[in-house]
């Protein structure tokens, strides 16, 4: 573990931690997020990359504590249908990164997005919450991206970087063409490692003009 | 040794439908890279995934045209 005053890493202020659901259900919103800090020229992270070498909570400290920004979807906590009981990693995560910024001095220039699915719903579950304004997005991938690429935006203080509306008509597109191209790739729910660099590569060549 | 047996019968098990899913996918013309060491991910070649991506990127183009 990096003890306080060390140096951050070298990508600290490129990296964007993304805590949201992993399921099925989830992933074009998952899709959608990873696509717009790409297109904002910042790295996702995510604890979707497993290692079996590793113990879950230290990759996620370990990403924490390597990014700048952090993404938190807290709107899946409902009650889980084998067990009954809620889910409660997205909300521990967010309180991992906001101890992070709020007590070691040298990452308070952290800053996250908090958003759920409908308005006012965190308040319910996580009170403690009041004053972040989580915004939500409906469970709609258009409004999502607009979201965070506005936040980030923002926070770049970058206004040559495309907008929500110009990246969700470059995600139209990817879709169609990732869609078409992972019918002759496997496995069929890509390597996080892989989808990243399939965005990456897909937008460099957009840009070029293929 | 009862285990041993066990254990063994189903790595072979294991193993044969790794065959068969291999030899199936390669009728379909799928390409997969096996990881190099177990807790890597998965990573599909890169060069296979620029032809993936520059194929669909044309094949879109030209329904367009």
């Amino acid at each position: 573990m990096q003890a306080i005053g060390e140096t951050k890493h070298p990508e600290y202020k490129e990296n964007v931690f993304i805590n949201c659901p992993f399921d099925q259900k989830y992933d074009r919103m998952f899709l959608a997020i990873v696509f717009t800090i790409i297109s904002l020229k910042l790295r996702p992270k995510s604890a979707r990359v497993r290692t079996a070498s590793e113990i879950r909570i230290k990759k996620i400290c370990g990403l924490i504590r390597d990014s700048k920004y952090g993404v938190h979807d807290i709107s899946r906590t409902q009650l889980d249908k084998k067990s009954g009981l809620p889910r409660f990693n997205m909300p521990f995560e967010l309180g991992l990164d906001l101890g992070c910024k709020e007590f070691n001095d040298s990452y308070s220039d952290k800053t996250m997005l908090v958003v759920e699915s409908r308005n006012y719903e965190s308040q319910k579950f996580l009170s403690d919450i009041l004053g972040y304004d989580p915004d939500a997005h409906g469970n709609n991938a258009e409004r999502l991206i607009k979201i965070v690429s506005d936040w980030l935006r923002n926070e770049l203080e970058n206004p040559e970087l495309p907008n929500g509306k110009q990246i969700f008509e470059n995600f139209k597109l990817f879709e169609i063409d990732y869609r078409e191209a992972k019918k002759n790739l496997l496995p069929k729910r890509p390597a996080f490692i892989d989808l990243t660099y399939s965005i990456a590569k897909w937008i460099d060549k957009m840009r070029k003009g293929t | 040794m009862a285990m041993v047996k066990e254990a063994l019968a189903h790595a072979e098990k294991n193993g044969s439908m790794m065959r068969h899913e291999k030899s199936k996918n390669k009728q379909e013309g799928r390409r997969w890279v096996r990881p190099l060491f177990p807790s890597e991910p998965t990573t599909i070649e890169k060069a296979v995934l620029d032809k993936a991506i520059e194929d669909a990127i044309e094949k879109r183009l030209g329904q367009r045209k």
